[in-house]
């Protein structure tokens, strides 16, 4: 049962992706990199997973790693994990932020429908796998920052799948909601009149 | 793309580079393929039956309103809410906090609890949070004129002046239409699968032929409160006439930037469909009929269309000549030969593209036996991941495939550049600016793909062409972007407009347009170069005649024109 700290939220799938993808945008990343964090959220939200929470993680440890954490680093490892046959172990150091690499990874398997899954293991032992339609167990037990656990990802043939709909939503942490909404707004322009007047290209008031 | 196997020998589908230019694109009219007239199909061939349940309107026009239908077997309702509204605070932009009517599709019938709730926060739109059994969220202002003309005619009973509904042609206009998933309402995914909800923007078409639906029974109803037994309903022809305008802004262009497939889908389906038309060996005398018939209708519409800026007037001016010059050989015989509409195409090569496009949107009229089938090809489940396992020098050949016209783009001059889009901070209002004259580009929106791909074209050029794209990417993540842009275009060969979207040539409001009659819009009457008015469901049959009516004979209408009472 999951506890929220300042209550909960209810949003859209679709919200999770684009707010993160906007969040980690305003936290610095590269706008393809970006996106593919919004579809890591939105993929573990679907599995039964705290995606937001993943993503204040991950966000957060590549604010006090200079660029080097897994938000910034994780597709591209993900993109080096798919490009090697079967069976090939790929280690990755230092994960700062382990379930949103476990949600990097579901989300590519899910959007290629690729007929593969994933394990991914952590020093002391724990591992879960990863399809396209979800995860073993709670990559939880995979540890997380400040430890940022050594984790061994292997590419095995599976069967193809997608995540559940969440046709009602999702309930999220309120007060991470809000730190990424945080992140989010840095993206946007501050108005002026000269932006109100001119940068939309109408007028303020149609009563005719 | 797989349909030119479909295609009859001999005719292919126009090539991407004639048409995703903005100068075509925004140069589009609706066709059978739109998705309002999709919707007006599918709720014809189910006979839908519109019910309203609740009518709490008082006498000002002010309350809550509920209809509902069943559609492909689930029950949907609109719930509406008329609420008093200052002057000083009508504004049609997203930076507004109150409007004339709101409104929200609700998945299934709503109890009195979930009014209570809507009641609290629907008005309040953006403002608010939604769950999952909301599924569009939309709000209209009102024609302040033509609302009040309607009222009080109708409540002196009398009909309102005909000029006056021919030249405003709606009594309210949307100002936005939120679905999937904005503000916590439904995702797309809820209801995806759903029969009759499976096209693109389905259920923001439902909504908005409920509104308005609503907007009509409204305005008789003020009459009525104002009138009393003097008041008369509005004439059958005026119901069937009046649309629902829209008041749209650059939100729209983001959109079709940021989906790339579902615009190659929109895309291809018409295009496949002209190709299909032009395929045909030899048109029937009924097709020729049905064709010229649409053409003498377009005709009259053309000359009722009208609009202050001049840049358009300019070229519905041209359209008119063009459709006279037209009119002096394009007949019966000339389209007895073989391949007519092939042949018409490239004689219309020799008029402006708007007369082009709007003979698009004619030729396929007769043919909904060939063409309709694609209305189911033009959703998108999402935009691709790039594969990674490719090499650059893979992805450099992609790139010369379909992206080689950046190359001709020098971003070196500052005019190529001078533009950038953002989203302002004031109710996160899409907006354009000037680079070098007004601060915010750092935050800008990544619709400088033509930039961008240059750039990756250039440290492309200079990597090992055997290198793994992943290997390549994990040393330039910056071009991941870029990277994922040239192989979605690749494959999907209607992707990507073929403009430099920042550079100072721009005109943002042919990206509306294109947008906009893929809905179905019609009467394209823009405001400035990035704000346009534009009028739906115009002489669409309405929610009493539906079952009755003839679902495709009312494109490009006219007050003339429209079937009286809406019978087939």
């Amino acid at each position: 049962m999951r506890v929220w700290r300042e209550g909960a939220v209810h949003v859209s799938l679709n919200e999770v992706r684009t707010l993160v993808a906007k969040a980690a945008v305003g936290s610095g990343l590269p706008v393809g990199t970006a996106a593919e964090i919004g579809h890591a959220a939105a993929w573990l939200v679907a599995v039964g997973e705290d995606g937001i929470g993943a993503s204040v993680a991950g966000l957060s440890a590549k604010k006090t790693s200079s660029g080097s954490g897994m938000a910034f680093h994780g597709p591209g490892t993900v993109d080096l994990l798919l490009s090697t046959a079967s069976g090939t172990a790929l280690a990755v150091e230092s994960a700062d932020a382990p379930v949103l690499l476990v949600g990097l990874i579901g989300q590519a398997l899910a959007r290629d429908g690729r007929e593969a899954e994933v394990t991914v293991s952590a020093e002391d032992g724990a591992s879960v796998q990863v399809r396209g339609d979800g995860v073993s167990a709670s990559p939880d037990i995979l540890g997380s920052a400040p430890q940022c656990p050594c984790l061994i990802l292997t590419l095995h043939s599976g069967q193809a799948g997608t995540p559940p709909a969440a046709a009602d939503g999702v309930l999220v942490d309120a007060a991470d909601w809000r730190r990424l909404s945080d992140l989010a707004a840095r993206t946007l322009v501050p108005a002026d009149t000269s932006s109100r007047d001119r940068g939309a290209g109408a007028g303020d008031i149609d009563n005719e | 793309m797989s349909e030119p196997a479909a295609i009859a020998a001999g005719t292919s589908m126009r090539p991407p580079a004639e048409v995703m230019r903005l100068e075509r694109l925004g140069a589009f009219f609706p066709t059978r393929l739109s998705f309002l007239r999709t919707l007006i199909r599918r709720l014809h061939r189910e006979r839908a039956v519109v019910r309203r349940p609740i009518w709490r309107i008082d006498g000002n026009g002010y309350g809550m309103a509920v209809y509902s239908l069943e559609l492909g077997g689930y029950l949907y309702s609109l719930v509406a809410f008329s609420l008093p509204l200052d002057a000083e605070n009508r504004s049609d932009r997203v930076i507004a906090e109150a409007w004339d009517t709101s409104y929200v599709l609700f998945d299934g019938q709503p109890s009195e609890a979930d009014l209570d709730r809507l009641a609290a926060t629907v008005p309040r739109q953006e403002g608010a949070r939604f769950t999952a059994r909301e599924l569009v969220l939309s709000r209209a202002n009102r024609s302040v004129r033509l609302f009040e003309h309607v009222a009080d005619a109708l409540a002196r009973g009398t009909q309102p002046e005909r000029g006056s509904i021919a030249s405003t042609g709606y009594l309210m206009r949307t100002t936005a239409v939120y679905g999937n998933g904005k503000f916590g309402i439904a995702d797309r995914s809820r209801i995806a699968d759903r029969p009759a909800m499976g096209g693109p923007f389905q259920a923001e078409m439902l909504t908005v032929w409920l509104i308005r639906g609503f907007t009509l029974d409204l305005v008789e109803h003020v009459a009525r409160a104002r009138g009393g037994e003097r008041a008369v309903g509005l004439d059958p022809v005026y119901r069937r006439y009046l649309g629902i305008g829209n008041s749209t802004g650059l939100g729209m262009a983001p959109f079709l930037v940021n989906h790339p497939v579902l615009l190659n889908n929109w895309i291809a389906a018409r295009e496949t469909a002209l190709a299909r038309a032009c395929a045909v060996e030899q048109a029937t005398d009924p097709e020729i009929s049905r064709f010229l018939a649409a053409l003498e209708q377009a005709r009259a519409h053309v000359v009722e269309w009208k609009t202050d800026d001049r840049r358009q007037m300019t070229r519905i001016e041209g359209l008119r000549e063009d459709l006279e010059a037209l009119a002096g050989w394009l007949d019966a015989g000339w389209l007895a030969r073989r391949r007519p509409w092939e042949s018409l195409m490239s004689a219309a090569a020799a008029f402006s593209v708007e007369t082009e496009e709007l003979l698009v949107s004619l030729i396929l009229e007769p043919y909904g036996h060939v063409v309709d089938d694609l209305a189911d090809r033009m959703a998108s489940p999402g935009e691709p991941r790039l594969d990674p396992t490719v090499t650059v020098g893979a992805m450099r050949r992609d790139l010369d495939a379909a992206f080689d016209w950046v190359r001709a783009i020098d971003f070196d001059d500052p005019t190529e550049q001078d533009r950038f889009w953002y989203v302002s901070e004031e109710k996160s209002e899409p907006r354009l600016g000037r680079r070098f004259q007004e601060p915010g580009c750092e935050k800008e929106l990544p619709l400088d793909i033509a930039r961008r791909v240059q750039a990756f074209d250039r440290d492309l050029s200079s990597a090992d062409a055997a290198e793994s794209l992943a290997r390549f990417l994990m040393r330039h993540p910056e071009h991941r972007f870029a990277a994922a842009r040239v192989y979605i275009a690749r494959r999907f060969p209607y992707a990507e407009i073929r403009e430099n979207l920042i550079g100072e040539r721009i005109v943002p409001v042919d990206m509306l347009r294109c947008k906009l009659s893929f809905f179905g819009a019609g009467r394209f009457d823009p405001k400035s170069d990035r704000w346009i008015r534009i009028v739906l469901f115009q002489g669409a049959p309405g929610l009493d005649e539906i079952a009755a009516a003839d679902p495709d004979g009312w494109a490009f209408p006219t007050l003339g024109s429209v079937p009286c009472a809406g019978m087939a």
